[in-house]
């Protein structure tokens, strides 16, 4: 997903960097209840996919595509994550690459979807619909952060034991942000897939799930905010230095490297946030009035 | 017959670098995701001696290991010695960065495409029977059985391994009891990418090219290999390695070579839900779950 960026001015820019915020964001609520995810470019391309086909194959609309995607969201999260819950830490990372790689081998074989050459005819995504959701998901993460959800995900994630000795209930919880990941990422998938035109097998290997390690590694693990910025700044520091373009993913690595020597909570950390959100005073995220509904079932009504 | 020599050809290259995998995890309960890149260099390292240097493949050998070594040196440095210790995830992502940092340079030196190897061993094909052996399947079968078993006498009989065994099992106790833990997980790194690097030279020698995408797709496989033989476990991953080899090559065989790689990461999974410390998993890797 990464090849064409420097091809391509502006416009595809701004629609990659706000794909990759929304992956930060899908692979941030898993690790945000201790779960490491490195196949989320599965649920990325059972979204894509989908939406492909209810768009292509089926000549829908893409508000149907969305709809679909999100469906496909919460069975393939669901699937994935209810067995995944026996598993933790590495073993999940390790079942999730399986889960990716048997997903990669399905999709090169099977022709509805055209195997390895692909599936193309996707369009419909604009700037304005891939911030629209970009947005939704970002007052969602607002409310979330101060929601008994969100407090009881931070519990699980500190400690799972004490967690479920308070009462709450650790599988119940991981499930749910483990889903709601899934969905995140599908939805990356119908965005990516319907600017791209084309998606072929090879664009959801494990390079994918990886990239929003990175992002979420590079701005921090602790909060959404430091998963958006590394996801903003990895997306924009090779458009920015176009010598670098060439070595735009040495620069990755070492940039991870050196991170995760010097600062391995990330830029953002949560002291980070909280010094900022002291610093304008009356704007801490608790001030948010508008509501949005938990669910992820919003970015469908969105489109146009 | 064939089919089983095959197998226990590329099963014996899964085991070597699946083994590494597994010393470093073993010791630092920590993945390495460099390693299959580590792995992959080890072709190149051969690449460069054989065809630039034009020297015999013994020094390609030593090369391999040796420079693979340095790698795996640097890499403990840059990832895992410079890290706070209470960042779990945060060794294991640097190794992802360093990965990058080598696979690019590496495409960098010498393109994306894979590039072929020169004629370095004089191929004879022996025939027993029904079975067909080229000298090149000897080699590599004879190159894996002794780095393997020099592996088993470091670990079981020298002060090395009684080291490396004793900081795997607690790193603090082994500190108090004057263990240099320091110096004994560099030398995991360092062993665990020779074995890399010398699995890397043999994977060469057997498709007859340097392929700079292998560390995703055979070093993948590896670590599936790693968790099935049992996390931190060198036998596992020796039988692990071996089972998985066998499985592919008979899928390929007797199925469909489509779904060869299916196999392994299905019984990756099935093992990680049913039985999570692996076929050979002690009580040591149950705890660390």
């Amino acid at each position: 997903m990464e090849a064409l960026q420097g091809l391509v001015p502006e416009k595809s820019v701004l629609i990659f960097m706000g794909v990759n915020i929304i992956m930060a964001w899908g692979f941030w609520i898993m690790i945000a209840t201790g779960q490491l995810s490195l196949g989320n470019s599965a649920f990325m391309a059972m979204g894509a996919y989908t939406a492909g086909v209810i768009t292509v194959k089926l000549k829908l609309p893409l508000p149907v595509g969305f709809l679909g995607a999100i469906l496909i969201g919460v069975v393939t999260g669901a699937i994935v994550g209810w067995p995944a819950l026996r598993i933790r830490g590495i073993y999940l990372a390790m079942a999730t690459i399986g889960v990716e790689e048997v997903l990669q081998i399905f999709f090169k074989n099977f022709e509805y979807t055209g195997a390895n050459v692909g599936l193309n005819g996707m369009r419909g995504t604009t700037v304005e619909l891939t911030y629209g959701v970009v947005f939704i998901f970002f007052l969602f993460f607002l409310r979330l952060s101060n929601s008994r959800l969100g407090h009881a995900m931070e519990a699980v994630r500190s400690d799972e034991v004490a967690a479920s000795a308070m009462g709450l209930n650790p599988t119940y919880i991981k499930m749910v942000a483990f889903t709601i990941g899934a969905v995140m990422s599908s939805i990356a998938g119908v965005l990516y897939s319907h600017f791209m035109f084309f998606i072929a097998p090879e664009h959801f290997g494990i390079m994918t799930s990886i990239y929003p390690v990175f992002f979420v590694a590079f701005g921090s693990v602790q909060n959404f905010w430091g998963a958006a910025f590394g996801a903003i700044i990895l997306t924009l520091l090779p458009e920015y230095i176009r010598f670098m373009a060439e070595w735009r993913i040495v620069l990755y690595g070492v940039l991870i490297v050196l991170v995760m020597a010097v600062r391995p909570q990330g830029i953002i950390s949560s002291s980070v946030v909280s010094r900022i959100s002291r610093f304008f005073g009356g704007l801490a995220p608790s001030r948010q009035p508008q509501p949005v509904a938990a669910g992820p079932g919003e970015p469908g009504q969105n489109s146009s | 017959m064939q089919q089983v020599i095959n197998g226990l050809m590329l099963g014996s290259m899964y085991s070597l670098v699946a083994i590494g995998y597994t010393l470093v995890f073993g010791l630092l309960n920590l993945l390495n995701f460099a390693h299959g890149d580590v792995f992959m260099f080890g072709g190149f390292i051969a690449l460069f001696v054989l065809l630039s240097l034009k020297l015999p493949i013994l020094v390609a050998f030593i090369g391999a290991m040796v420079g693979c070594g340095i790698l795996g040196f640097i890499l403990e440095l840059v990832c895992f010695r410079t890290v706070k210790k209470e960042y779990h995830l945060a060794p294991a992502l640097g190794t992802l960065g360093f990965s990058l940092v080598v696979i690019e340079l590496t495409t960098k030196v010498w393109g994306t495409e894979p590039v072929s190897l020169p004629p370095s061993v004089e191929v004879i094909n022996f025939q027993i029977g029904d079975l067909l052996i080229s000298s090149v399947q000897i080699l590599i079968l004879a190159v894996a059985i002794v780095l393997m078993a020099a592996l088993e006498f470091l670990i079981l009989k020298t002060r090395l391994g009684r080291a490396m065994r004793a900081v795997a099992e607690d790193p603090t106790v082994a500190k108090l009891l004057g263990v240099n833990a320091v110096r004994t997980i560099v030398a995991a790194f360092v062993i665990s990418s020779a074995l890399a690097g010398a699995a890397g030279i043999l994977l060469a020698l057997r498709l007859g090219l340097a392929n700079p995408h292998v560390g995703f797709t055979y070093g993948m496989k590896a670590l599936a290999v790693m968790a099935i033989g049992g996390l931190g476990n060198v036998r596992g991953a020796m039988l692990g390695g071996l089972i998985i080899g066998m499985a592919e090559v008979l899928t390929v065989a007797y199925g469909s070579a489509t779904y060869s790689d299916v196999v392994v990461w299905t019984g990756l999974i099935a093992i990680l839900l049913f039985k999570p410390s692996g076929l050979l998993g002690t009580k040591l890797q149950e705890e660390r779950r």
